[in-house]
């Protein structure tokens, strides 16, 4: 709807005090982001799926404790993600009777070439996964929120809860870690001044 | 595939995203919905807020019997009225304030007009002006609240009335004045936290604001936003429940602008005046 695009993602968080569909707004515009985000963490396309509502639902039931920072809200969802996915267990134990009920209102339509594809997809996230799983968690969840999910630093230290100097310790540390099977490495991170 | 680049991962399907979008909105505004009370005794309470100096104000609240929500059907922004909408509250507002009128509240019992009217589905609040007095008064299908302010002498006191003398939590009034000192397109408010039947509160805001505003929304202290109603330099809104306006983003030909609103809490009166 018009007039919830043109409302930036505070305005919405706030109005979803009284707008369940001001939250169904920012549901569209960050689900796919957590739902890759979520895929990354836990290398599975299915408990990723849940998952992406659990962050929305945990999202919601904190609305009025949340303050965002920014005019964005992904930084939160996607730290909101990294613990979801950290507790996933306790997460979906939580929701467990919200997530049966939207469930129900997915009408699945894949077809053999859709299935296909995203076995291919989960073989690469699990051989993406093997390959940084040596690292200890805290730097595993940098990587995933920086250079995977293209946070900057300042994000990704929102998300995470730690000073943006931790975020770059993190990478760098990662990046030296892997370094010896390492291709030269793109720019892909987002720095914001 | 470089160490450090993202996996590929597929993208939702759209069947996916509208249904977990809808399952989740159905699941957030079920729990949402609000709470149903079974009191049917209702009390009102009311409390003044006195906007400027030497006024004598009489607060008087009504409140009907019987209606489980009183507040069913508010909305965050105004809305349009239906029709007779605001005829209907105008007489029940103008008749609380005739019923409230004369001794020494200094009220008087006719002459009302409405200045300003802010309709939320089914409740419309009102500013009103008589010769010599201003009135703000919230109309709902279960209840009306009329607060009068009367010039009389140079005296400055508030009085409650509780309209049907049964039990209620004591009001809380609080008034916000930066006229002159402080910057900021808001000149003066006064905030007023009440509760009317079965013991539901609700917060009301009314104030002036430089005439160049065509907008003003209130952030509460809740993290939800409410949209104001503005006409000729004054606005007005309220709300379920007791978060209070902590900042203002006003509008104007030349942008929005944001400004901090510090309310200074007044004391309840401590003996009501039946």
């Amino acid at each position: 709807m018009q007039a919830y695009r043109d409302r930036d993602d505070g305005e919405l968080w706030r109005a979803a005090d009284t707008d369940p569909e001001a939250f169904g707004e920012l549901f569209e515009r960050h689900a796919r982001a957590v739902f890759a985000f979520s895929a990354r963490r836990t290398g599975d396309l299915a408990l990723a799926e849940d998952l992406t509502s659990v962050v929305f639902l945990e999202a919601w039931r904190r609305r009025s404790s949340v303050q965002l920072q920014g005019t964005s809200a992904l930084p939160w969802l996607l730290g909101t993600a990294n613990n979801v996915a950290r507790n996933q267990r306790r997460s979906l134990r939580r929701h467990r009777a919200a997530l049966s009920r939207m469930s129900a209102s997915v009408v699945s339509a894949s077809g053999e070439e859709e299935a296909i594809a995203r076995v291919d997809a989960q073989r690469a996230l699990s051989v993406a996964l093997r390959e940084i799983e040596r690292l200890p968690r805290e730097q595993r969840e940098a990587v995933t929120l920086v250079l995977w999910s293209g946070l900057s630093y300042e994000e990704a230290a929102l998300a995470l809860a730690v000073p943006v100097g931790t975020v770059r310790s993190r990478i760098a540390r990662a990046r030296t870690a892997l370094e010896g099977s390492l291709a030269p490495q793109p720019a892909i991170t987002k720095e914001s001044s | 595939m470089n160490n450090l680049a993202a996996p590929p991962v597929p993208e939702p399907s759209s069947n996916w995203m509208a249904g977990r979008r809808n399952g989740l909105v159905r699941e957030i505004g079920t729990r949402h919905r609000p709470r149903v009370s079974r009191r049917l005794a209702l009390s009102g309470v009311g409390a003044l807020a006195v906007l400027g100096a030497a006024t004598v104000a009489v607060l008087v609240a009504f409140a009907g019997a019987g209606v489980p929500n009183a507040f069913a059907g508010w909305s965050a922004t105004p809305t349009t009225p239906t029709s007779g909408e605001t005829a209907s509250a105008l007489a029940q507002c103008t008749s609380r304030l005739a019923s409230s009128a004369g001794g020494r509240s200094g009220v008087p019992a006719g002459g009302w007009q409405a200045v300003l009217t802010d309709t939320r589905g089914p409740f419309t609040a009102m500013i009103l002006r008589s010769p010599g007095a201003t009135a703000t008064c919230l109309s709902g299908p279960s209840f009306t609240t009329t607060q009068a302010n009367a010039a009389q002498g140079g005296a400055s006191q508030h009085v409650l009335s509780n309209g049907s003398a049964t039990a209620g939590q004591a009001p809380a009034v609080s008034i916000l004045g930066l006229g002159g000192s402080s910057s900021g397109p808001i000149t003066q408010a006064a905030q007023s936290q009440l509760t009317t039947g079965g013991g539901q509160p609700y917060t009301f805001v009314q104030g002036q604001v430089a005439a160049d505003v065509t907008g003003v929304t209130l952030a509460l202290s809740n993290a939800a936003n409410v949209q104001a109603t503005v006409a000729d330099g004054s606005f007005v809104a309220w709300w379920p429940g007791h978060a209070t306006a902590s900042s203002a983003h006003l509008t104007s030909a030349s942008g929005v602008t944001t400004q901090q609103l510090a309310f200074i809490p007044l004391s309840p009166p401590t003996n009501p005046t039946p």
